[in-house]
C-alpha cells in the first residue's frame, strides 16, 4: 500500500476520532456553558439593554433614552469618584494580596515546619467566612472602643482612639486590611499549588551550591511559579475591582463616599433614592462601562503574562 | 376470579387514596402571605397572628420581614411578575399614584365590612396617600408624628447638673459639658451616622429649628425660585452640627452605626441625646426598662423655629393579583380590630406607635414618656407641601432625578468630618437641585412655582385656607 493510499485511509478515521473527542469535551463543558449563560451572560445582556433606558426597576414605563445615561455618567462626580475607589482599592490590595500569600505560602510549604496544616487552616478560615459575618464583626473590632484602639493605645502608636471605619482618612485602609485578611487563604492556596510543583532537586541543588534560602527563592522557585504568579495577579485584580459585599457591610461606601467603589454605587443607584426613584438603568450603564475597562484590564493583563511567558 | 378481586380491591384503594387526597386539601388552610419592614412592632405583629389564626383556622399566616432595601431589591420584581405575596406596603422609593398606575393593589373597600372605615380616625385616610380617585388602595400603618424628637438621658443630665437644653447654644455647651463630665464613659449626641437619611433628618430638623423653610424629608419646596439647601437657616444648623464635633461632643463611633445601634447605645448610657422617633420607646420598655429617659422638641436656633409635622404615608395594601382577596381583607380588619384582637392596644400601650383608629391611643397611652413625646408632637406644625396644592406633583416624585451629594451624603458627611466645607457642597446641591426640580416639572407639564410657597411664613402652620389662597 503507498504511503498516499494509508493517508487517504488514516484521515478519515482521525477525523472521526477528532470530532468524538470535541463531542465529549462538549459534552462535558455544555452543562456548565448553560448555567454561564443563564446566570451570568443574560443577566450582562439585560443589563446592557436596561442601560439604554430610563427606567427605576420599580415601574413598567422603560423610557429609551439611547446613550443618554452613558453621556450623564461622564458628568457624575460621583460616579468617577467610585471609580478612582475601585482603582484605589485595587493598587492598595493587589501587591499586598499578592506579596503576603506568596510569603505565608512559601513559609507553610517547608515540610520540616510542625504543624503547618493547623497554620494553612487558620489562614484559609477567614475565607470561608460570609463577607457579612466578617463585615459586623471588624465594624466591632474596628470601632473606636474595639480591640485595634485598645492594643495600639497600649503599645503607645496612637494618643486617641480612633474610628478607622467612620473616619475618611482611615477608611479605606482599614476596608483594604480586612480585605487583605479576609482573602489572602485563597491566593495562599494557589501559590502552594504552584510551590509543590517546584522540583526537590532543583532546590536541593541549589542548596549544595550554597545558596541562601531567599538566593534560592528569587533565583530558583520564582521563575518556575512565575506563570502561576500571572494568574494569581490576573485573579486579585479582577476580584478587588468585583468588590462589594465586604465594602457594604463594613462602611456603605461611606463616610462620605471615602470608600464608595463602583459596585456599592450601582447597588445605591439601583435600589435607593433620597428622592424621586431609583435608577435601575443608570446603574445599569455605569456597571456596563466599568465592566468594559475590567475586560480591557484583564485582557491586557493576559496579554502581558503571554509576552512574559514567551520572554521567558 | 382472583385476578379480578385483586384488580378490584385496587381500584377501591386508588379511590380511597385519591378521595382522602382531595378531602385533605379541602381541609388544608390557605397560606397568606404578608411582607413588610416593621421591625419595632414584630412581638406584637407574631402575638397577633398566633391570635389571628387560632381564630381563623382556615387561613395560615406567612410573615416575611425584611429590611426596605431587601423588599425594594426582591420583592418588588416579584410583584411585577405576578409572583408578589398577598398583603404588602407600598415601598418608600415609591407613592401611592405610581404604585396604584402599575397595578398593584386591589380596590379594598368591596372586601372590607361596613363600618371598618369609620373606624379610622377622621382624615387619615386621605386622597394621593391612602385613597386614589376617592378609591382605597391602602390603610396607614401608625399614626403620623414628628420623627425628630430629641431623646435625653436624664441620669446624665443630672450627673453633669445639667437643664433640659432649649436653644442651639445651650445645646452645644450642654453637649460639651457632659462630654468632658463624661470623660469617655459618655458623650453629648450619638447618632445613627452610617444611615445617611437619618443625619438628614437631624440636619433638616435643625434647619426648621433656627426658622429655616424647608420641605419633610424627601420632598421638594423652592423658596425665592431656588432649592433651600443654602440659606442662612441652614448654615446656623451646619454650624451647630460641625461644631458639636470639632468639640468632641459627638458619640466616636457615630459615624460608622446604624440607627437601631445608635438606640442601644443610647439605652445603655453611652450618650444623653438622640434624634430619633416614636419607636424607641417600646424597643427601650422592653429592652431595657431601667432607662430614665425623657424627650424634647430639638433647641430652638431662632424665636420662629418650629418642628414640621410628617408626612402620612400609604402603607399596607391587598396585592391585585392575590387568590384571596377575602381573606387579605379580614386580616386587614383584625390587625386594626379594637373588639377582637389586641394588636392596636399593644403597640399603642408598649409606645411603639400611635394608632390611627379612633380612642385607641386615649385608652391605651400609658407610657408616661409617649405621653410626653404625644404633647410635644402636637407642638409640631403642617408645612406647605406641593401634593397638597396639586395631585399631580405625586407625578413629580416618579420624574425627578436626585442630585449627588445629595443632601442625606452631605449631613452624614459633616458628621463624620468628611468634608471641611460643606457650605460650598450644599450651594452646588442647591443649584442642581433647583435645576433637576425644573426639568421634572418641564416632564410632567407643571408649573415649577408650584413648589414656592410665597404666603407661607417661618414657624406659622400652613392651613388648608392657605393652600384655597394660592389657587
Amino acid at each position: 500500500m503507498s504511503q498516499h493510499a494509508i493517508k487517504a485511509v488514516r484521515s478519515p478515521i482521525q477525523r472521526r476520532n477528532r470530532i468524538k473527542l470535541n463531542l465529549w469535551c462538549w459534552a462535558f463543558v455544555s452543562l456548565t456553558l448553560i448555567f454561564y449563560l443563564l446566570f451570568q451572560g443574560y443577566p450582562i445582556l439585560c443589563s446592557i439593554y436596561y442601560s439604554l433606558f430610563n427606567w427605576s426597576g420599580m415601574t413598567s414605563n422603560m423610557a429609551y433614552v439611547g446613550l443618554e445615561n452613558y453621556r450623564s455618567l461622564l458628568n457624575d462626580s460621583v460616579f468617577w469618584g467610585a471609580f478612582k475607589n475601585s482603582f484605589r482599592y485595587m493598587i492598595m490590595v493587589v501587591p499586598l494580596e499578592v506579596v503576603i500569600s506568596l510569603f505565608f505560602a512559601y513559609l507553610l510549604n517547608d515540610e520540616k515546619l510542625k504543624l503547618r496544616t493547623a497554620y494553612r487552616v487558620s489562614l484559609f478560615v477567614p475565607v470561608v467566612v460570609t463577607a457579612s459575618i466578617v463585615g459586623i464583626v471588624m465594624v466591632f473590632i474596628w470601632s473606636s472602643n474595639g480591640i485595634i484602639n485598645y492594643a495600639m493605645k497600649s503599645m503607645n502608636l496612637i494618643d486617641k482612639n480612633i474610628n478607622w471605619l467612620g473616619n475618611a482618612k482611615y477608611a479605606m485602609q482599614t476596608v483594604v486590611y480586612v480585605s487583605v485578611w479576609k482573602d489572602m487563604g485563597t491566593y495562599m492556596i494557589y501559590w502552594l499549588a504552584a510551590l509543590q510543583s517546584v522540583p526537590t532537586d532543583v532546590i536541593e541543588a541549589a542548596s549544595v551550591d550554597g545558596a541562601t534560602r531567599s538566593r534560592t527563592f528569587f533565583s530558583v522557585v520564582v521563575p518556575i511559579i512565575a506563570p502561576t504568579a500571572g494568574i494569581i495577579l490576573i485573579l486579585c485584580t479582577i476580584n478587588s475591582l468585583k468588590a462589594f459585599d465586604l465594602i457594604q457591610t463594613l462602611t456603605g461606601g461611606g463616610p462620605f463616599y471615602a470608600t464608595d467603589v463602583i459596585a456599592t454605587f450601582v447597588y445605591r443607584t439601583a435600589f435607593t433614592s433620597d428622592m424621586g426613584l431609583p435608577r435601575f438603568g443608570y446603574a445599569s450603564a455605569a456597571a456596563t462601562m466599568f465592566g468594559i475597562v475590567v475586560i480591557i484590564i484583564g485582557a491586557v493583563l493576559n496579554a502581558l503574562k503571554g509576552k512574559l511567558q514567551d520572554l521567558q | 376470579m382472583k385476578k379480578r378481586l385483586l384488580s378490584l380491591l385496587l381500584a377501591c384503594a386508588l379511590l380511597m387514596s385519591v378521595s382522602g387526597a382531595l378531602t385533605a386539601l379541602a381541609d388544608e388552610p390557605i397560606t397568606l402571605r404578608v411582607y413588610d419592614w416593621s421591625d419595632s412592632t414584630l412581638v406584637y405583629r407574631q402575638k397577633f397572628h398566633e391570635e389571628f389564626m387560632e381564630k381563623n383556622p382556615d387561613i395560615k399566616i406567612e410573615y416575611t420581614q425584611l429590611t426596605i432595601d431587601q423588599f425594594n431589591s426582591t420583592v418588588v420584581g416579584a410583584i411585577q411578575n405576578g409572583e408578589g405575596p398577598d398583603l404588602f406596603p407600598v415601598p418608600t422609593t415609591l407613592n401611592l399614584t405610581t404604585a396604584v398606575n402599575e397595578g398593584w393593589f386591589l380596590p379594598m373597600e368591596q372586601y372590607l365590612s361596613e363600618g371598618f372605615v369609620d373606624t379610622f380616625q377622621d382624615g387619615v385616610l386621605a386622597e394621593g396617600v391612602q385613597r386614589k380617585n376617592g378609591v382605597l388602595y391602602t390603610l396607614p400603618e401608625s399614626g403620623s408624628l414628628s420623627n425628630s424628637m430629641i431623646f435625653y438621658n436624664k441620669d446624665i443630665l443630672a450627673e453633669c447638673g445639667l437643664e433640659v437644653p432649649t436653644t442651639f447654644d445651650e445645646f452645644r455647651a450642654a453637649c460639651k459639658t457632659i462630654t468632658e463630665t463624661g470623660a469617655g464613659r459618655y458623650w453629648g449626641l450619638i447618632e445613627g451616622g452610617n444611615q445617611a437619611n437619618r443625619c438628614e433628618i437631624l440636619l433638616r430638623a435643625l434647619v426648621q429649628s433656627a426658622g429655616g423653610k424647608i420641605a419633610i424629608n424627601g420632598r421638594a419646596l423652592t423658596v425665592d425660585g431656588r432649592a433651600p439647601y443654602d440659606t442662612p437657616e441652614m448654615a446656623k444648623a451646619v454650624e451647630l452640627l460641625q461644631g458639636i464635633v470639632e468639640d468632641g461632643s459627638l458619640y466616636p463611633d457615630t459615624a460608622s452605626i446604624s440607627a437601631p445601634e445608635a438606640r442601644e447605645l443610647f439605652a445603655q448610657g453611652k450618650a444623653a441625646f438622640l434624634c430619633q422617633g416614636l419607636w424607641c420607646i417600646g424597643t427601650w420598655a422592653n429592652d431595657h426598662p431601667e432607662l430614665n429617659y425623657g424627650v424634647m422638641t430639638p433647641p430652638k436656633g431662632a424665636d420662629n423655629g418650629y418642628v414640621a409635622n410628617v408626612e402620612g404615608g400609604p402603607w399596607m395594601g391587598i396585592y391585585a393579583k392575590t387568590k384571596y382577596p377575602e381573606a387579605a381583607a379580614r386580616y386587614l380588619e383584625a390587625l386594626y380590630s379594637t373588639t377582637d384582637y389586641h394588636y392596636q392596644a399593644d403597640v399603642v400601650k408598649s409606645g411603639s406607635y400611635v394608632s390611627v383608629i379612633k380612642g385607641v391611643n386615649e385608652a391605651n397611652m400609658v407610657d408616661p414618656v409617649m405621653k410626653e413625646y404625644y404633647e410635644a408632637a402636637s407642638k409640631c406644625i403642617d408645612v406647605p407641601i406641593a401634593t397638597s396644592r396639586d395631585a399631580k406633583f405625586y407625578d413629580f416624585y416618579s420624574t425627578v432625578v436626585g442630585a449627588t451629594p445629595s443632601l442625606a451624603s452631605i449631613a452624614q458627611g459633616i458628621l463624620s468630618q468628611a468634608i471641611d466645607e460643606p457650605m460650598d457642597y450644599l450651594k452646588a446641591l442647591s443649584d442642581a437641585e433647583t435645576a433637576n426640580w425644573k426639568t421634572a416639572c418641564e416632564t410632567i407639564g407643571v408649573d415649577f412655582a408650584g413648589l414656592e410657597f410665597p404666603n407661607w411664613v417661618a414657624g406659622q402652620p400652613y392651613t388648608s385656607e392657605d393652600y384655597a389662597a394660592l389657587q
